[in-house]
This record gives structure tokens, C-alpha cells and sequence, in this order.
């Protein structure tokens, strides 16, 4: 039975992500910043794991509890958004370095962290959760600075470790939620349940070629 | 005679583009940390968080008719990905992607009393993802990404007064060229890559 890592695990994405591979029979290891207030997740049986996804002692910590578990697939889902509305002008540096600390450096430390249980495993994927923001083509309607710099640079970040982990059989790739009805969205968009079906067919149907590929929870590419 | 401030011009690739600039006529403003040069360079480090606002300060309201952001950070460039920490990653993010879009930001009013002004984003190959193949880089790979991605929303949010945002895409040579050519069409898209 496969076992997959998913950050960020206590509600919207994550949790559904949870929930949906748990019941389709993985192993599943959900983190949390806050474990005594995730009763939902709780009720799911799933493994429960403290982690502050951006916090490199806080990384350290879980791969030292996980040490010898092989884990099939790493899904750094964990982010966050700050000031969305922002003009160029409003961008401070403090919502610059914390956006990136999260949602940037975050999944990178997340797998680097976590890649002997990733090489133990059948496997052996590492994922981040992208976003349409991130694209650069696409991108005509600006706004959203520190998120879209955060994506834009986590896609990239991504597509280099394609190009340095594939060798070792290590599948590096990105998926796109769509627009899903959550918090961070103002419950607008698609059910966050379709979302996730769309995203764990997705996973499933992973192998080393689709390394250094950006998939939509759709199965279709998202450019660059 | 139109003016360009150019940042890094104490190295390349800033170097070549003062060149290519003073040769074409343009009035060319430094920046850099060149001693030889000492005094002919404006001060600006744009790993410093008060340097921006201390090198538009000594701007004054001078006309900028074009920027070009060439001062950048190749830190943990030969790092593999299990050597990079939070450390390398965002400093070279903040000055390669933030201290460009905060800077550009700070001299609004200098491009705004320009004729059909510009800020110029250098790129390079490394911000081409999907396509770059060079090993390593990852901090520069990242940074510059999402540098292009910030000079997409810049000429989104900058349509209405018509500054163009352009993006250096190339590594070839005769970049100063193509882009002091880009610069004399007032009519080039408002977001053009190189």
C-alpha cells in the first residue's frame, strides 16, 4: 500500500487530499501546524504530523521521526497568501521573505528532507502545490505579487530539480489545484472534492517521464 | 538626449549596456561599486534594504527614460538542491526579483515625466523555464522567473500611463542593440521579451 506525505493537511486542499487518499487506502502522514485543533483530520485515522512547513528546525524535526519510512510521494501543499490586492508599490519586504519562505523555500526543504524515505519507496515522488498565478504566459491581468513571485519561482525551482534528481529516479512534479472554492479563494471557483478527484488521478497515474512536467488537476499541462 | 539608469554597471552585463547606450547617445546614469570609478557611480546595493530609496532620493526628479536592472546575485549557483537553505534562497530572490520590483516601483514619478519610458528586466536564460537546460542554479533559475512574472504585472498595472516593461531574454552579445531598437519603437508591446 502506498504512503503519501501531505503538508498543510488540516483544511481546504489538504485536507480533502487527505481524505480522498486515505479512503482510496493509502497510508497517509498529514502535517499540521496545530495538531490539538485538527479534529477533523483526527477523525480520518489518518497519521497525524506537527510541522510549520517554513520553519527549517521544524523540517529537521519530522524527518528525524520518519526516519526508515518510505514514503511514495511527498506533496508539499502547504502556502500561504498575503496581500493579494497589493500594487507594486504597496509590496513590503517582510510579505516578500515570508510568502517565499513559505511557499518557495518551504517545498524545497520539504523534499530535500525527506528524500531517503522518498528513494526507500516504489514510487519515489516529490510534489508542490502550483497554481495558474504561476504561469508567465498566461499571466495577463497581473496583481497578486508576492503569491504569483512565489509560484513563478517554486515552478522553476521545480523544473531544476527535475533536471538534477530524474537521474536518480526521482519524479519531480507540479500540480495545479484550479480555482477551488476554499478560504483563500472567498469560496469561489470549483468544489474543492472535484478538485482533488481531478488531482489524485493525477498522482496515481505518475511515473518518472512526467518529472519536470506542471499538471492540472484536469491532467492537462499548464505553460510556463 | 534620452536618459537610461542602468544598475551594476561595474560588471557585466550592466557594463556592455552603459557601452552600447553612451555609444547610441543616450545620457548614461551607474550604478555600482566600482572603486576605479569612484564618484562617476551612483551608490546602490540592491542587497541593502535602504539602498533603493537612498539612490532615488540622489535621483531627485530627474527624467528617466529608461532603467535597466543588470546588478544581480549568482549566490549558490553551483549548490546542489540538498545544499541550498532558506538563507541563499531568499536573499538571492530579494535581490534579484524584489529589489528590481521595488526599485521600479520608487521611481514612478522619475519614468512618469518620460517620453514612452521603460524598465528593462534582464532575464537571461535562466528565467526561461521548461526550456533552460544548464545544470544547477536553482536560486538564479527561481529568481529570475519570477522576475519575468513581476514585469508581466508591472505592464498591467503600469498599461494606463504607458511604460513599456521589457525583458532581456537572450545571452547573445548584440542584447544592447536589440534593445536601444526596442526602446526607439514607442509602439512595441507593453510587455515584450527579447
Amino acid at each position: 500500500m502506498p504512503r503519501i506525505l501531505i503538508s498543510g493537511a488540516n483544511r481546504g486542499i489538504g485536507l480533502e487530499l487527505a481524505r480522498q487518499f486515505s479512503s482510496a487506502g493509502w497510508h497517509v502522514i498529514a502535517t499540521t501546524r496545530r495538531p490539538e485543533g485538527a479534529e477533523t483530520l483526527r477523525a480520518l485515522g489518518v497519521r497525524i504530523e506537527t510541522l510549520e512547513a517554513s520553519d527549517p528546525a521544524s523540517i529537521r524535526g519530522l524527518a528525524e521521526r520518519l526516519e526508515g519510512v518510505p514514503i511514495d510521494v511527498v506533496l508539499a501543499n502547504a502556502g500561504i497568501a498575503r496581500n493579494l490586492d497589493a500594487n507594486a508599490a504597496e509590496v513590503t519586504t517582510a510579505e516578500m521573505r515570508e510568502v517565499l519562505q513559505t511557499n518557495l523555500w518551504g517545498p524545497l526543504g520539504l523534499a530535500v528532507a525527506l528524500k531517503e524515505n522518498v528513494l526507500a519507496s516504489e514510487r519515489k515522488v516529490v510534489m508542490a502545490m502550483s497554481s495558474l498565478m504561476s504561469s508567465i504566459s498566461a499571466n495577463d491581468w497581473g496583481t497578486q505579487y508576492s503569491y504569483r513571485a512565489s509560484k513563478a519561482a517554486l515552478n522553476a525551482l521545480w523544473s531544476a530539480l527535475a533536471r538534477e534528481w530524474t537521474a536518480e529516479g526521482i519524479s519531480c512534479t507540479l500540480l495545479r489545484p484550479g480555482m477551488v472554492a476554499t478560504d483563500m479563494t472567498g469560496h469561489r471557483g470549483i468544489a474543492v472534492e472535484d478538485s482533488v478527484a481531478g488531482m489524485r488521478h493525477v498522482v496515481e497515474h505518475l511515473c518518472l517521464a512526467d518529472s519536470g512536467r506542471i499538471i492540472g488537476y484536469d491532467g492537462l499541462d499548464v505553460p510556463w | 538626449m534620452p536618459t537610461v539608469l542602468i544598475t551594476g554597471v561595474d560588471k557585466a552585463p550592466g557594463q556592455a549596456f552603459a557601452e552600447g547606450f553612451r555609444a547610441a547617445g543616450w545620457r548614461v546614469l551607474g550604478t555600482g561599486a566600482d572603486p576605479v570609478h569612484a564618484g562617476a557611480l551612483l551608490p546602490y546595493d540592491p542587497a541593502q534594504e535602504n539602498a533603493a530609496a537612498e539612490l532615488v532620493a540622489q535621483l531627485g526628479d530627474i527624467a528617466l527614460d529608461a532603467v535597466i536592472f543588470a546588478d544581480d546575485s549568482t549566490a549558490g549557483n553551483a549548490l546542489r538542491p540538498e545544499e541550498i537553505g532558506p538563507n541563499v534562497l531568499i536573499d538571492v530572490m530579494m535581490v534579484n526579483t524584489y529589489a528590481p520590483l521595488d526599485l521600479a516601483a520608487r521611481l514612478i514619478p522619475n519614468l512618469k515625466v518620460a517620453n514612452h519610458p521603460a524598465v528593462v528586466a534582464i532575464s537571461g536564460n535562466a528565467g526561461m523555464t521548461g526550456t533552460s537546460v544548464a545544470p544547477l542554479s536553482l536560486p538564479l533559475k527561481a529568481s529570475k522567473a519570477a522576475l519575468r512574472q513581476m514585469w508581466r504585472n508591472l505592464a498591467v498595472e503600469w498599461a494606463d500611463w504607458g511604460c513599456r516593461c521589457l525583458v532581456i531574454a537572450s545571452e547573445d552579445e548584440a542584447r544592447a542593440e536589440a534593445l536601444i531598437a526596442a526602446l526607439a519603437a514607442p509602439s512595441s508591446a507593453p510587455c515584450l521579451e527579447i
